[in-house]
């Protein structure tokens, strides 16, 4: 399997950066820490809020943070169109690869050692101090599918905004747009403090399925009942967005411009 | 040389123009072309044809800016050609651009395609796995590239750590581990100093013996004139020659012994017209 040589490469790529994983991990654990002050404050005098209690809002972002690395590791595919446009990428447009494929590989293996060696040990801290309870099996199992998938969903979803950036011929102004996008996903709250509208909109656009449904998953916000169908609608989002980044990809490639030299 | 007659290469009024957006010469200009843009067209490939066989060496001179790029992008398929067409191992490269990369290689002096963070072998391996090429055939290229380009003491350095000489060597290795039928090499020893320079040199007539057909763009004259067999000129956007480099000397008025004279000369007239 010619692709997971990429991922590899990327993997091992990870430790080279002594500096900028220490800066990692004490960015995470100062991320967690915050949510876990942030929260308590606010539900001070409440047993729930918008129907949720602390220790599952807790469960949802300290989760988040957890997976926080590993789901951002894909954006790098946001910059597609101007690595298309400056050439640098033309040695991998003359290898026999399809480069949406090597993309998602490399950023896999991104993914996979921010959560080896960030995500994980966070995880183990928060479990071992008491902070974090670790769902069951199946849960624990649903939740890392879910993840995956998420992990598709974010890459197709920056692989299609950095093939929109190809043909705007500048990438200014997708930064924003990622904003909205992590408000719908619910990378910063559960989408349950939003009005109701807000709520309904996140339910038709694909983005609840790039962070909302893994992490209440693993949270319990989820009910049992509604575990299967979150997945099945995440599953049927990120093959379609996967479908759509694809083609768009193949239209760009047709009317290709790369410049430069 | 014994030329396979078959054509590799085959570009036929081959042209690519890019469309630049035009900037105001002043602030009501730039508004007005801020929400109406106007347009200029730029014909970095205007119209060339050529042919090339099997185990021809090609250099490809031209000025910064007269298309030498260019004409790569669209031979390689990077590039969908505005008008024309190429074929390349009779595809054309931008429709079969999957089948047509297994056969070419593509090297840039410019821009290395070492991992830059990793040591020199993971390049190669990850190269020999995107290839597809057997462990046997890999095995032999890379102990053959080693020993050729003297590369075998920077296996284990990581590619930022190299020189531009050594990272050069690795590249040119790197381009030609998959056995490609056609090689294009793009300013192959931009910055070496004259020793590097003729390793390169040597390195590739070596490859051009071996029946490699070799595609040379560069500054370099020397480097032309030592590597290739023929050479195409190329001036804002067209093919002004096409030839042996003797054929080029006396078209510039002379049998100079350099080509650098030659073809400044070549440009000079085709300046004045």
């Amino acid at each position: 399997m010619k692709y997971l040589m990429y991922a590899r490469s990327e993997f091992i790529r990870g430790f080279r950066y002594r500096a900028n994983y220490w800066a990692t991990v004490i960015s995470a654990v100062a991320l967690a820490v915050i949510q876990w002050y942030l929260w308590h404050a606010a539900y001070t005098d409440k047993d729930l809020i918008a129907g949720l209690s602390l220790d599952q809002v807790l469960a949802y972002t300290l989760i988040g943070r957890v997976a926080a690395g590993f789901l951002t590791a894909p954006t790098a595919a946001l910059r597609i169109g101007s690595r298309v446009r400056t050439g640098a990428i033309v040695h991998d447009m003359v290898k026999p690869v399809d480069l949406h494929t090597q993309l998602l590989w490399q950023g896999l293996g991104r993914a996979g050692f921010s959560f080896v060696a960030t995500g994980l040990p966070l995880l183990l801290a928060m479990a071992a101090l008491g902070v974090l309870e670790i769902p069951s099996p199946g849960r624990l199992l649903l939740f890392l599918i879910s993840l995956l998938m998420a992990y598709v969903t974010v890459f197709s979803t920056s692989f299609l905004s950095g093939v929109f950036t190809f043909y705007t011929k500048t990438a200014v102004g997708v930064d924003y747009v990622y904003t909205v996008v992590s408000l719908l996903s619910g990378e910063f709250l559960p989408l349950e403090f939003f009005p109701a509208w807000l709520r309904t909109a996140a339910d038709y656009l694909p983005f609840k399925s790039m962070h909302y449904i893994p992490m209440a998953i693993w949270s319990g916000i989820a009910g049992p009942g509604e575990v299967v169908p979150s997945l099945i609608s995440q599953c049927l989002w990120t093959l379609g967005m996967v479908a759509v980044s694809k083609m768009a990809w193949s239209g760009a490639l047709k009317s290709l411009t790369v410049q430069g030299g | 040389m014994p030329y396979d007659a078959s054509p590799v290469i085959v570009a036929s009024n081959l042209s690519r123009y890019f469309r630049v957006r035009l900037d105001g010469e002043n602030l009501k200009d730039r508004i007005k072309r801020f929400i109406k843009p106007q347009y200029r067209v730029v014909k970095a490939l205007d119209g060339v044809s050529f042919s090339i066989s099997q185990g021809e060496s090609v250099g490809y001179i031209g000025l910064n800016g007269a298309g030498k790029s260019t004409t790569i992008k669209l031979l390689c398929g990077v590039l969908v050609p505005t008008a024309g067409t190429v074929t390349v191992n009779g595809l054309e490269p931008y429709r079969h651009r999957t089948a047509t990369a297994r056969r070419i290689g593509l090297m840039m002096g410019q821009r290395t395609q070492l991992l830059w963070d990793l040591p020199v072998h993971e390049s190669f391996n990850l190269l020999g796995k995107i290839y597809d090429i057997k462990p046997d055939v890999f095995k032999a290229n890379v102990k053959r590239l080693q020993d050729v380009l003297d590369i075998g003491p920077l296996w284990h350095t990581p590619a930022r750590m190299l020189s531009l000489g050594q990272k050069t060597r690795c590249d040119l290795a790197l381009t030609f581990l998959h056995d490609p039928s056609v090689v294009f090499l793009d300013e192959p020893t931009i910055g070496l100093d004259v020793l590097a320079r003729e390793r390169i040199r040597d390195f590739i007539n070596e490859e051009k013996r071996r029946g490699v057909t070799i595609f040379l763009a560069s500054h370099d004259l020397d480097d032309l004139e030592i590597v290739a067999d023929r050479v195409m000129l190329i001036h804002h956007g067209k093919l002004l020659f096409d030839g042996t480099q003797d054929q080029l000397r006396q078209l510039a008025g002379g049998p100079l012994v350099n080509l650098e004279e030659t073809v400044k000369r070549f440009y000079r007239e085709a300046e004045l017209g």
